[in-house]
């Protein structure tokens, strides 16, 4: 007699899987984390209007952590709000960005329990330190990380996520 | 998910398909050379990337991977005889070498010159490894041959087996750069199984269970990184290198051989999952071998005379509800190796993956499936070799370490995530 495993594991049997959507849309917060990822969150929204763009809390230069605290009033209370109505956050950074507002949208989101996508993009010249200040600064809340060639990646991995 | 489009471009590999041309650009693991013992051993019928050929080791221990068919009325040659030089078709005699060319056709005299219009398709077949490797794509385009360290260490240090997998080539892969599923559906298995036990590096899997994630893109394809907490602030990581197109290593465990995999499309619904352990600075030990014969690591026992799984969908896999309950094992097959493929069969034999929903923890699959759609439509559009062909892509190990927070797992564990003959692999 032939088992259960052998009958349905055939692509005849596949067929039958049930046809009704499985899950409903997700919505994604992107966050451009400084200014050189700025046009790559446009394009990304650009391509599906449910995505969410964030362009916040970008500094330019190395700005005191003091300093960069004075530019946040209005901004933050929004920005956060936004991320929460989300089901995903994803921050998007070039090497080398070791910014304070990772932090601050990192740690809003690991208290309202959202979860946080970090996309570091990389240039062929991207030296180690670079990279590594980066990642130091996304790791404590990124649930993941990639480290990216190329800003393709970033419309193929919100499509994959169906965001 | 995928777009369906997408989703067939990856998952077909026949001729004339764009992921079988990219296939068809790397050596393969084609079979074991066991398979073919002697010179003058029966021929082995073989199918890869959906074509049926006949692997054959003549008299003079020549190799050879031919079309199965005899070229004049479409006979099995599974059924020849290997001769001298060569295997000959018993229907009506025709005799062809290892390189498909016809050398004899008894009933036709030999000025005719029917004899020298007639070839079979064939491809290289070399031995490295206790493995025969085929090309199968243009000669004017076949690469340096492998250098995967497993197949170039002395023999004593390495042990290769494969087995069927019926299910596409791409969910056998996904599961090996799928770290996120150890945790639960391996959890029974890190410290009863031989080649895993005993290492400090499973007390880190076992205290924190719930890893993060990087990926990061390497020359020959992805390195995945799953982190976790380790003593003083430190990181814990276990790195897995996945080589375009369809090359896996296992993080090493102790002083464990190291251990990783080939998924080579048999054809769109079943695949060869190729198993090696090896040890780059010593011999297996024999209880080691045997436990590897014995089917535990990754390795599995097989249907006698077959490289099918004894535990396979005809017996429901061995399912024992009694150790799932029991939490022996977590889904209730036995077998780090089976306990995947059952799951992976189970998405039917080419999952939709329309229908999908990923995470963020599933990014290395996620990368994985951009890189081979990007190579295979750069190879298609513009003819640019894929990475993974440049035998200096092989040259990679997975690796198991303690690193300092701040540090960069490619930048900071570069020296061990290289093949180094005779250096040991680097393990907690």
């Amino acid at each position: 007699m032939q088992s259960e495993s052998a009958r349905v594991n055939t692509a005849a049997e596949y067929r039958f899987r049930v046809a009704a959507p499985n899950s409903q849309p997700r919505t994604a917060s992107l966050v451009a984390l400084d200014a050189a990822s700025l046009p790559v969150v446009a394009r990304a929204v650009a391509e599906a209007p449910t995505r969410r763009r964030q362009v916040a809390l970008t500094a330019s230069g190395d700005v005191t952590l003091p300093a960069w605290l004075q530019t946040l009033p209005g901004k933050t209370r929004a920005l956060i709000d936004d991320a929460e109505r989300s089901d995903m956050v994803v921050m998007v950074a070039h090497a080398g960005y070791a910014g304070h507002g990772a932090t601050l949208l990192g740690e809003a989101c690991r208290l309202r329990g959202v979860t946080v996508t970090a996309l570091v993009l990389t240039e062929p010249e991207t030296e180690d330190a670079a990279l590594s200040a980066t990642l130091q600064r996304l790791r404590p809340f990124a649930t993941m990380i990639v480290v990216a060639n190329g800003e393709d990646y970033v419309a193929d991995m919100l499509q994959a996520l169906r965001a | 998910m995928l777009r369906r489009e997408q989703n067939d471009i990856v998952t077909q590999t026949g001729p004339g398909t764009q992921m079988g041309a990219l296939f068809r650009c790397y050596w393969l693991p084609a079979m074991l050379a066991e398979e073919l013992p002697h010179d003058g051993c029966p021929p082995v019928r073989i199918k890869l990337l959906s074509e049926r050929l006949l692997a054959v080791r003549d008299s003079e221990g020549r190799y050879g991977l031919i079309d199965e068919f005899c070229a004049h009325r479409g006979v099995s040659l599974w059924f020849g005889r290997n001769e001298e030089g060569g295997i000959r078709c018993p229907y009506h005699g025709w005799k062809y070498d290892v390189s498909g060319a016809c050398t004899e056709i008894p009933s036709e005299a030999a000025e005719s010159g029917m004899c020298d219009r007639i070839k079979l398709k064939s491809y290289p077949l070399i031995e490295r490894g206790g493995v025969l490797w085929t090309y199968m794509g243009p000669s004017e385009t076949q690469p340096a041959y492998p250098e995967w360290e497993f197949a170039t260490v002395p023999a004593a240090q390495s042990f290769t087996s494969k087995r069927l997998q019926e299910s596409n080539w791409l969910q056998a892969l996904e599961g090996g750069i799928d770290s996120s599923h150890v945790s639960w559906l391996h959890r029974g298995n890190l410290n009863s199984d031989p080649l895993f036990k005993g290492a400090k590096g499973n007390q880190y899997n076992l205290n924190d269970a719930k890893p993060v994630f990087e990926v990061v893109e390497n020359a020959g394809g992805l390195l995945i990184g799953a982190r976790r907490n380790a003593e003083e602030g430190r990181y814990y990581w276990r790195i897995t290198p996945w080589v375009m197109p369809c090359f896996t290593m296992v993080p090493p465990r102790g002083d464990h051989p190291i251990h990783g995999h080939f998924w080579v499309p048999i054809d769109d619904e079943n695949c060869w999952a190729w198993s090696f352990d090896y040890h780059p600075v010593r011999a297996l030990r024999t209880e080691e071998v045997q436990a590897m014969r014995d089917g535990h690591g990754i390795h599995v026992t097989y249907v006698p005379g077959t490289y099918r799984p004894r535990a396979n969908k005809d017996n429901d896999y061995l399912m024992d509800r009694q150790a799932q309950a029991a939490g022996v094992t977590y889904s209730g097959v036995a077998g780090i190796a089976m306990q995947d493929a059952s799951l992976q069969e189970s998405m039917g034999p080419v999952v939709d993956r329309t229908k999908e929903n990923l995470v963020s923890t599933d990014n290395g699959i996620i990368m994985a499936r951009q890189r081979l759609l990007r190579a295979a439509k750069a190879l298609a559009e513009k003819g640019i070799v894929p990475p993974g062909v440049d035998p200096a892509h092989h040259l990679v190990r997975s690796a198991a370490l303690v690193l300092p927070p701040n540090e960069a797992f490619k930048d900071s564990a570069a020296e061990a995530l290289k093949a180094k003959p005779g250096v040991a692999q680097v393990s907690v």
